[in-house]
């Protein structure tokens, strides 16, 4: 554990002083970020201050939606980084090279390429939530408490779909779009799943899980999951991170080194 | 121009090539369009009217802006960036066709898929939705928001044009592309209609080019001729000229400025 908390921080470093090397590209990225926050954060504020609800939530409750989910998308691509170059390490046969190394080799192709700039923005976000979070009424520790637990299970669900895609990184050379999909699937959830009429609402929340990652934390703040609800989203992560390596194992037995 | 129309389908073949990256890819663009769509459904939930507009209006304007995104936005203009930073542009340069006319009919292929694509996308939706909308006030309504969205186009191609320009003087190419890109989702009426912000804000944006791009055209055709200003058109070719200057210029300075070794 001590072994692979140490590469982690090492490939960390190296990921963040790789990303410091390019200053210019490091701010305008940064600020392009804060500005598609800010703008939209200011359109939830404006449409929810006019029209009081969405979808029976106040515009307190729709903000800490809208942070809910900018935060696991944040963590998802600060952790996750990496996923999005794997590509190449499959085509260039440089997998390889990380496979035969006497570590896991998620520690470099899944968390090895922490981004400095989703750190950043994400301790923003963090700070923005926990003072909406205390604008809300009747809020107990209790349901902070299970609010994290179940970011923390959205986090799971993101790192099984990440896994995936690098197993079908692997199987079929195709990384980008699937990983785009996720992110597009994800921005689904901007807003509380409850927007969508059924059957959309039903697939978003567990069929494509993105309402359990993004929408349910908020739901288990505000005291609106049951246990039933709960065991099902519990249960439903760990399956889906479990298959995800399953999957893995099963790509790279059929992994045959491409390129080099 | 036989060679021209033969570009032009290569460049549509080249779609077919690679139909899952291109199915892909429209499937993106309709998980976009499903976020405004029902977040404007929802909005309708508790009020007939939100913002001076009703339900059909609304959902009218989303789809229309839905379409007319993928006309104005679709570009292959950012691989010029790129074709400068790896010297491929030499290759361009040295074919026996103009560049420019090369640039436009590829242009013009690409949003021809993509809206075509748009198009049957939207049609689907609706006939699954089926959401009530409305219908332009006149056909002057129709030819003026035409007008409006050519503009448009021509807009969006100039200013994408000279963030490629950059590539001439720095490598740092996608970065203020990416810029542009979050200015555009938010400023050009994406998600909502500009003329639903407090007036001083709305008062700004129509200073800048962004409204211009689908915005005024999509309220058009919803609004008819109740919100518009016909200075809208003056300031829109203002922006025009501003454009293509800017870009000329740009083009003309790093063409003389630019070297490639290895090639």
């Amino acid at each position: 554990m001590i072994k692979n908390l140490k590469i982690f921080w090492l490939f960390a470093t190296y990921s963040m002083k790789t990303t410091l090397q390019n200053k210019v590209g490091l701010v305008l990225f940064t600020l392009g970020k804060l500005i598609r926050f800010g703008t939209f954060f200011f359109f939830v504020f404006y449409l929810l201050s006019n029209t009081e609800l969405l979808a029976g939530y106040t515009l307190n409750q729709t903000i800490v939606f809208f942070l809910t989910y900018n935060i696991v998308d944040s963590l998802a691509q600060l952790l996750f980084r990496e996923v999005y170059r794997f590509r190449f390490l499959v085509v260039s046969g440089d997998l390889n090279t990380v496979l035969v190394k006497p570590y896991h080799p998620f520690m470099r192709i899944l968390v090895g390429g922490i981004d400095i700039m989703d750190a950043f923005i994400s301790v923003i976000y963090m700070i923005l939530v926990t003072y909406f979070i205390f604008q809300l009424p009747g809020i107990s520790w209790i349901n902070i408490l299970m609010y994290l637990l179940m970011i923390v299970n959205g986090l799971l669900i993101a790192a099984g779909f990440h896994i995936a895609v690098l197993a079908l990184g692997v199987l079929t050379t195709e990384v980008d779009h699937t990983v785009m999909i996720y992110r597009d699937m994800t921005r689904l959830a901007t807003f509380p799943v409850d927007i969508y009429k059924q059957p959309l609402q039903f697939i978003f929340t567990f069929i494509i899980p993105i309402g359990i990652m993004m929408t349910f934390p908020v739901k288990s703040l505000l005291n609106l999951l049951s246990p039933t609800i709960y065991a099902i989203c519990f249960t439903l992560s760990i399956t889906a991170f479990i298959s995800s390596i399953k999957l893995w194992d099963y790509a790279l037995k059929r992994y045959q080194s491409w390129g080099g | 121009m036989q060679k021209y129309i033969e570009l032009f389908r290569l460049t549509v073949d080249q779609y077919f090539i690679y139909r899952i990256n291109f199915l892909l890819w429209r499937f993106r663009m309709v998980l976009n369009l499903l976020i405004v769509y029902f977040l404007w459904t929802a909005v309708y939930d508790n009020t007939r009217i939100a913002f001076g507009y009703d339900k059909p209006e609304m959902i009218t304007y989303v789809l229309l802006i839905s379409i007319f995104s993928d006309l104005v936005f679709s570009s292959i203009v950012f691989e010029i960036g790129a074709e400068i930073l790896n010297g491929d542009i030499i290759n361009r340069l040295l074919r026996p066709m103009s560049f420019f006319k090369y640039l436009l009919t590829k242009e013009v292929a690409d949003k021809s898929i993509n809206v075509t694509s748009s198009l049957i996308e939207t049609t689907l939706l609706l006939l699954l939705l089926k959401p009530a909308l409305v219908a332009p006030e006149s056909a002057f309504v129709v030819v003026v928001a035409a007008v409006h969205l050519l503009l448009g186009m021509v807009m969006a191609f100039l200013i994408s044009f000279c963030l490629s320009m950059i590539a001439f003087w720095s490598a740092e190419v996608w970065a203020p592309r990416f810029i542009y890109f979050v200015l555009v989702t938010m400023l050009a009426g994406n998600y909502f209609p500009l003329n639903i912000l407090p007036a001083p804000i709305y008062s700004v944006i129509q200073l800048s080019p962004f409204p211009y791009f689908v915005f005024l055209p999509a309220q058009l055709l919803v609004q008819g001729f109740s919100n518009y200003n016909p200075v809208s058109i003056v300031i829109q070719l203002f922006w025009v000229g501003i454009l293509y200057v800017a870009a000329s210029k740009l083009w003309q300075k790093g063409m003389r400025e630019y070297s490639f070794y290895g090639r």
